[in-house]
């Protein structure tokens, strides 16, 4: 397990990021001709390096409006980078079209926060489920090549025709057939059977009745929906997921259920995650390593263990020192480092060390210089001066 | 032991709906002592929420409505107030923090003459006394140059600052009980530490009573003296905060204690789930709500709902097979 800032793509991480950015222009139009126009940029994700080993998960921490959850989105290339590129398997996903983007979409999942929002209200979770599996072709139509349209018009009038000259031969047909078909069994499942099957597979697999897939989205608790979105990612085989706070809209003891549920579908079927989350307790149960983000940055990347027992980067020291422990013994006697005032807009970041203005040890030097992502120990990336 | 400052008494808020009533709170029974810090934890539709809106007099009717018990504060049935007398006593006496600030607040109204508005109307401060008293206030509170943000919209503040003009609100007309409503369950983690340091400096300063309503134990082991657990409008549990962390006895608490992932070492192995969901409120079941997720269920459970009876020290338990010490040696350090 390396974060590797400058080796090359192919030694086993299945997703590497590098310099990446992803800006957004906001500000107002202007009165007219663009007079009096406000242009300003929100620099949601500033120049992050990092990489997913397959197998592994990645946890990704930060407070709301640090740019996770748009560093999420830029590698699944639902937001287009301004610069920096996506490396997946070996391939840079920043420049491809919306063709050529196709096949990693299938391998590349994402479950959203809210699954009330993820679900269209108006379809059954099972044609939910079958729309990507036709959409991917993962399950595959049955051979059609040897009809041809012309070849079914003529078939279609041949039928007319007996029905109309032979209407009783044609019912008794008809009838015979049908109970053949019931004694034996259809002998060539359809597109639609095999489709259905695979929906009633995938839910019993998330832990729910298959029965369910007739089912509409409002006729569900929240911990059931996200088991519906995570059954839809899951069905057409990929191998990477990012979860944007896939249990944030939970209750505690469904909370549980869904992290087991995709610690156990991890095992399964080899995933790789990528974590998203502000919920530091979680993120220590699920992940292998962890990333935190700060404003746009990422200011310190270690193994999950290295993180908790010395945190180097004194963001990552408020930030687990902030966490309410379940123990009020300890909650009474631990050291808390509490940040001052509100993280600063990232449209106007501070100069030198983002961090610099709630910095408990801040010195001038920090305002002058960024600090870069250095390794620090074995495998621990800080970017700060003073660690 | 002295007066409590609040004490409600087999409080029963039921909810109209095309089901049936919803029963949101079942008979429900606590004291609030001068100073403490009552927490109140439960998952979402416990009816934490009703609860407070209850006791302040604020459950929406329709569909809402107590239907049974009374509440007694500062040694006045509240319940029984006309509409006025209780509008008085609810700014003088209690102060309430909802959870989100961003619809609490008005948004087309300066913060600053928000809170100044609360001390005219009820405490009869003229205008200027009242705006020397909001910016002290907010001041207090942690706003950041608080003269000139008195005259900031609420917009032009941060969710982090917005809770806090919320408390100064709350706390503008010196209230002998604060009731919190999950105010820090939008907020961010680095904030959360600092408003619950806010609240802890102010209880001390002032000897206010706090409720505070949330569902998330870590916040309830850094603040509340004493825990009530709430599962489907009735409370399973309450206990000192020390207790109900390390010697749960209703098996609830206990599972959801060890639910919770550890912050100090990497499990190798699953969390221990609750399974199943939380029942329907319209139609609950006789016998313990509990029940049907339990992990040790016995045959009295699925016919008799159990009262809230003494299982140890100022501990209270409604459950007919309670963990016994030895058996929870699990739930400990978690």
């Amino acid at each position: 397990m390396t974060v590797s800032q400058d080796s090359t793509t192919g030694n086993g991480a299945l997703l590497e990021v590098r310099d990446l950015q992803t800006h957004f222009k906001t500000g107002t139009k202007g009165i007219i001709f663009g007079i009096g126009a406000i242009k300003q940029t929100v620099r949601a994700v500033d120049g992050v390096n990092l990489s997913i080993e397959k197998g592994e998960t990645l946890g990704l921490v930060g407070e709301s409006g640090c740019g996770k959850s748009t560093l999420g989105y830029t590698i699944l290339q639902l937001e287009s980078a301004t610069s920096g590129d996506v490396y997946y398997d070996g391939k840079d996903l920043t420049g491809l079209n919306g063709k050529e983007m196709r096949p990693f979409r299938q391998r590349m999942q994402i479950i959203f926060q809210d699954p009330q929002a993820a679900l269209d209200p108006r379809m059954t979770i099972g044609q939910a489920i079958a729309e990507p599996l036709r959409v991917h072709g993962v399950v595959t139509p049955p051979d059609k090549s040897s009809t041809s349209f012309w070849k079914d018009l003529l078939w279609f009038f041949l039928r007319l025709w007996f029905f109309l000259a032979f209407p009783v031969y044609y019912l008794l047909g008809k009838l015979v057939k049908r109970s053949f078909e019931k004694h034996r069994g259809n002998p060539s499942a359809t597109y639609e059977d095999v489709i259905e099957k695979k929906v009633e597979e995938l839910l019993a697999t998330v832990g729910l009745n298959p029965y369910f897939k007739n089912r509409y989205p409002h006729e569900f608790s929240g911990g059931q929906l996200q088991r519906i979105v995570i059954a839809r990612a899951l069905s057409v085989e990929p191998e990477f997921i990012v979860c944007d706070e896939p249990i944030s809209a939970l209750d505690v003891s469904i909370q549980a259920q869904i992290i087991n549920l995709l610690e156990e579908l991890q095992d399964q079927f080899s995933l790789t995650y990528l974590f998203i989350s502000h919920d530091l307790r979680v993120v220590r149960h699920i992940s292998d390593r962890v990333a935190v983000m700060y404003l746009g940055k990422v200011v310190e990347q270690a193994n999950i263990d290295a993180l908790h027992d010395e945190p180097l980067h004194p963001y990552t020291q408020a930030l687990l020192s902030s966490v309410p422990i379940p123990n009020p013994a300890q909650a009474k006697t631990r050291k808390r480092i509490i940040l001052e005032g509100d993280v600063p807009s990232p449209i106007d970041p501070p100069s030198g060390c983002r961090f610099r203005t709630r910095c408990p040890i801040a010195v001038d030097r920090c305002a002058e210089e960024e600090p870069l992502l250095r390794d620090a120990r074995e495998n621990h990336w800080v970017a700060c001066h003073l660690a | 032991m002295a007066n409590p400052v609040l004490s409600v008494d087999n409080l029963e808020t039921h909810l109209a709906s095309r089901e049936g009533a919803i029963k949101a709170v079942n008979k429900i029974s606590f004291d609030v002592q001068p100073g403490e810090t009552l927490g109140i934890v439960g998952e979402s539709g416990s009816g934490k929420t009703m609860t407070a809106l209850s006791i302040m007099g604020l459950v929406p009717n329709p569909p809402g409505q107590i239907v049974g018990g009374r509440v007694e504060l500062d040694g006045e049935v509240i319940t029984e107030l006309s509409d006025r007398d209780l509008r008085e006593r609810r700014a003088t006496k209690m102060g309430m923090v909802f959870q989100d600030p961003a619809t609490s607040l008005n948004p087309t109204m300066k913060v600053g003459p928000q809170i100044a508005e609360t001390m005219q109307v009820h405490l009869g401060h003229d205008e200027e006394t009242a705006r020397k008293r909001a910016i002290q206030i907010l001041d207090r509170v942690g706003i950041p140059s608080a003269e000139s943000r008195y005259y900031d919209y609420p917009f032009q503040f941060s969710g982090g600052m917005r809770q806090r003009a919320m408390i100064a609100i709350a706390v503008s007309c010196d209230p002998l009980l604060l009731i919190a409503d999950e105010p820090t369950t939008a907020l961010d983690v680095t904030v959360q530490a600092q408003l619950l340091d806010l609240v802890r400096d102010l209880k001390e300063e002032r000897g206010t009573s706090v409720i505070w309503i949330t569902h998330d134990l870590g916040v309830i082991a850094e603040l509340c003296d004493r825990v009530a657990v709430m599962y489907a409008g009735f409370i399973v549990e309450t206990a000192p905060v020390q207790e109900i962390f390390e010697n749960p006895k209703h098996r609830y608490t206990s599972m959801l204690l060890r639910a919770l992932p550890s912050m100090e070492r990497r499990e190798a192995d699953r969390l221990e789930s609750i399974h199943g969901l939380p029942p329907h409120l319209a139609n609950l079941r006789p016998g313990c709500p509990f029940a049907p997720r339990c992990d040790g269920p016995i045959d009295r459970c699925s016919e008799e709902n159990p009262a809230l009876v003494e299982v140890g020290a100022d501990h209270y338990a409604a459950c007919w097979n309670p963990l016994t010490v030895s058996s929870n040696g699990a739930a400990k350090g978690e």
